[in-house]
């Protein structure tokens, strides 16, 4: 009664088994989830980033299948080191080559992996621009204080 | 066939937490039916997890199958989307014995640990 298996390359099968980057990051300093709900995968990506825009360090969990644990995994590997900008062009295409083509009803699987990365390094400039106008507000007040009391 | 289904079925309900029996218990039940929800446990990656270790099931998530929906039957009988989505069906046949149903209960709840270990804190509630 149970259903054929789908056709996952060894590659997947690896990576399902033995996941790279897996868990909680505790001093990340950006956590994105992405998810679709129709299909019910969801994934979080955890990234540390280090000053100069690099990506130090990148973990997952995903609550998804087999081609969704593999392909986030994947990309946690792919873009360790990179610059952000470099991240951000990490297609789909390159992430379903690195794990050795994915089954055409899987591709959804390695366009989430992309998406919760484009959506964490969205977030990343988001919290910087907030952080970089909270500085820039201090400052203004600073200065702003002395001609107040004139 | 029914004596070693009801071993499977309360081997696991009483040996994995958070677990939900979908249809009846008792008479109204097929005889050779095991389905059960594994919460924060995805049901296509439990499906391979355990074929992988010997075991082999189906499984009502999306994405298991090639619609990319849940089970519309899990459903129907009033089981929420998450819940469709960690389900799994077990047959027991005549071909099953007692030490097939203890093999399986042992490589389940090893098995349901290591995915919701994937899961980790990704939110599905």
């Amino acid at each position: 009664m149970s259903r054929a298996p789908l056709p996952y390359n060894q590659k997947i099968l690896e990576l399902f088994k033995n996941p790279k980057n897996l868990g909680k990051m505790e001093d990340a300093n950006v956590v994105a989830v992405a998810g679709n709900p129709l299909c019910g995968d969801m994934i979080t990506f955890y990234l540390k980033i280090n000053d100069e825009d690099v990506i130090e360090k990148a973990s997952f969990e995903s609550y998804g299948c087999a081609a969704n644990i593999a392909t986030s995994s994947i990309v946690t590997e792919m873009i360790k080191g990179m610059k952000l900008e470099e991240a951000w062009k990490v297609s789909y295409e390159n992430v379903a080559e690195a794990v050795g083509g994915l089954p055409s009803v899987k591709f959804h699987c390695g366009i989430l992996a992309v998406g919760a990365l484009k959506r964490a390094i969205r977030k990343f400039y988001g919290e910087k621009q907030a952080l970089e106008e909270e500085e820039l507000a201090k400052v203004l007040s600073k200065r702003l204080k002395p001609e107040e009391g004139k | 066939m029914r004596k070693l289904r009801d071993k499977l079925m309360t081997g696991i309900m009483n040996e994995t937490a958070n677990v939900l029996l979908n249809g009846p218990r008792g008479e109204g039940r097929s005889p050779d039916n095991v389905n059960i929800s594994f919460l924060r446990c995805e049901g296509e990656a439990l499906t391979i997890e355990l074929s992988l270790n010997g075991v082999y099931v189906s499984s009502g998530s999306a994405c298991s199958r090639r619609l990319l929906q849940p089970s519309h039957v899990l459903v129907a009988t009033g089981r929420k989307f998450d819940q469709a989505h960690g389900s799994i069906l077990m047959k027991v046949t005549r071909l099953h014995t007692e030490e097939d149903i203890n093999y399986a209960l042992e490589v389940i709840p090893r098995a349901v640990q290591r995915i919701r270990g994937i899961t980790g804190s990704t939110g599905v509630e």
